[in-house]
């Protein structure tokens, strides 16, 4: 595996108060890797970081094999940054606005600008002003910047924060289609936004990496206590009570016919669960398992501190 | 130096793309030249009214030139303020220095960058007053010596004076703070010589007429260009944009 982002105990300290507590994580080239953590976790302060924007109080940065410390400004031609708020200018028009951000890397190539227009769709406004435009476009503009000089990695925080759904799924369509060509980091705290466009995930939480693998790893990994829920026919009282018997139900809920059992084993148990209940010649409507998705998982990590993989 | 230039070029087209500069041009002009038609009215009138064998001891280096100098001087403690204060306040609020900061390109070619265009603007609001030479010159009066240094002595303040708003700008995110942090600054540094006159120690003297911009500019306004006056600009330009790469690289610490 090549790594395009290698962090090595990465800590940041902002005026005695630690932000990045002792980071290290890898970004495989070409993934689309989730970087997920509640407000104030330090997620924009790692992108501000690798991006350049940042020093890091200690630890070390290694950007497509270049080391943050030396060769900062090569780095910066490496790596594209959307931030949180919009870097853009106002009075400028789509096109001088992308043209200046080539000439600060010294190039001067219409067919970089022009391709970056088009994966970005920004074709029918790019004589407009910055200002003008709305959100959506705004945020366009944003990922243009970002992508306009072909950089290897892209860093994107938060790229869907305050758009609507259409503009939402534009986006997510956008991003796929960048990582065919470049490593993209992806910064959010909407969960459902990381699953549906990542293939790997760090968390992080109070400065702190909660855990980093791929979505199915930490799925795995995380895999806690299931849920199963049943519907019959009829449900007496009495057999609903008596399936406590069974050491791994941990809890059991009972609302008219339907049952809902906890259980705190982690392999499977359905099949015994089902034979009991045919034993007691009950019809079984209906059998379903939650799944434990990283919805879950990222509450139960966020809320218990100690848990950190 | 590439990078430079690309950045003022964007910032020029920026300043005059807004009205602001065109504002400031136009109000500019019509005080200095107000003044400047009360120096001359004023001028003429005392020729007129002093008996003829006294005619020759008014000046018009004196009267007219060290006023019209003065004049500008002060017109400067606003005028560079007003022009500098948006130039890094604003990129902080509007976020848009992080466009900067992620591109190759150091603090020091951004402050650059930055304070020359200041300096070019500045230089473009005084530009107006380049027609006061020619209307001395065509009244017969033949002063191009006091006035070129005048002139050098008004771009070294403009230059101080700007590198004083860049600080004050790099220090905020409201324009309004900035513009009027640079104004205390300037007032600070006009004022520090008057002290002075509250001492006898000569030291003290010395020092306070050093650190204070009044005698090195009156220098160039009475014709006199003398090394020690060019350290002075130089060398409180240089600490103010020092101050201001720190202040950019305090985002760091």
């Amino acid at each position: 595996m090549q790594s395009a982002i290698k962090i090595d105990h990465l800590t940041k300290v902002f005026a005695l108060r630690t932000i990045l507590d002792d980071l290290s994580f890898e970004v495989a080239k070409g993934q689309i890797h989730g970087f997920l953590g509640p407000n104030g976790a330090g997620k924009s302060t790692t992108m501000k970081v690798l991006a350049g924007i940042l020093a890091p109080s200690s630890g070390s940065v290694e950007i497509a094999g270049l080391n943050l410390d030396k060769d900062l400004n090569e780095i910066k031609t490496k790596i594209g940054i959307l931030p949180e708020n919009l870097p853009l200018y106002l009075d400028m028009t789509v096109e001088d606005y992308l043209n200046l951000a080539l000439s600060l890397r010294g190039m001067k190539s219409t067919a970089h600008y022009q391709q970056a227009i088009e994966k970005t769709g920004l074709g029918s406004v790019q004589k407009r002003l910055i200002g003008n435009l709305s959100k959506g476009f705004k945020q366009r503009v944003g990922i243009a910047q970002a992508i306009v000089f072909k950089p290897e990695i892209i860093i994107l925080d938060e790229p869907t924060s305050g758009l609507d759904p259409a503009s939402i799924l534009e986006i997510r369509h956008l991003i796929k289609e960048l990582a065919k060509d470049h490593t993209v980091v992806y910064s959010s705290h909407l969960l459902h936004e990381v699953a549906l466009s990542c293939s790997h995930i760090t968390i992080i939480h109070q400065g702190k990496i909660i855990t980093s693998g791929s979505m199915e790893e930490v799925t795995k990994r995380f895999e806690g206590a299931k849920v199963v829920r049943f519907e019959f026919s009829h449900l007496p009282q009495e057999v609903g009570q008596s399936v406590k018997q069974f050491n791994f139900v941990k809890k059991v809920e009972m609302e008219g016919n339907k049952l809902q059992l906890h259980l705190s084993s982690k392999e499977e148990k359905r099949p015994e669960l089902l034979n009991y209940f045919l034993e007691k010649k009950l019809n079984v409507l209906e059998m379903v398992q939650e799944r434990t998705d990283l919805e879950h998982i990222f509450l139960e990590l966020t809320q218990n501190q100690g848990n950190i993989v | 130096m590439n990078l430079i230039l690309v950045l003022m070029k964007k910032e020029l087209k920026s300043y005059f793309s807004s009205p602001l500069i065109y504002i400031l041009t136009g109000l500019f002009s019509l005080i200095i030249g107000w003044a400047f038609f009360n120096l001359l009215v004023t001028y003429v009138e005392s020729l007129q009214n002093l008996p003829e064998n006294l005619i020759g001891s008014t000046s018009f280096v004196t009267n007219v030139i060290f006023r019209l100098f003065g004049n500008i001087n002060f017109m400067l403690l606003f005028l560079c303020p007003l022009i500098c204060m948006r130039s890094i306040a604003e990129e902080k609020k509007q976020h848009s220095l992080e466009f900067l900061l992620t591109a190759p390109i150091t603090h020091t070619q951004i402050i650059l960058a930055k304070y020359l265009t200041c300096l070019i603007l500045v230089l473009f609001v005084l530009s107006s007053t380049l027609l006061f030479p020619v209307i001395i010159h065509l009244a017969g009066f033949h002063v191009t010596s006091y006035m070129i240094s005048g002139y050098v002595g008004v771009m070294l303040t403009a230059a101080l004076f700007c590198a004083m708003g860049l600080l004050a700008s790099s220090l905020t995110e409201n324009q309004i703070v900035a513009a009027l942090l640079s104004i205390v600054m300037m007032l600070g540094l006009w004022m520090i010589a008057w002290g002075s006159q509250s001492t006898n120690n000569f030291f003290l003297v010395d020092l306070y007429k050093y650190v204070g911009f009044i005698d090195h500019y009156e220098n160039f306004v009475r014709g006199v260009i003398k090394t020690s006056d060019f350290v002075y600009f130089f060398s409180g330009i240089y600490f103010c944009l020092f101050c201001t790469t720190k202040v950019m690289s305090s985002r760091n610490w």
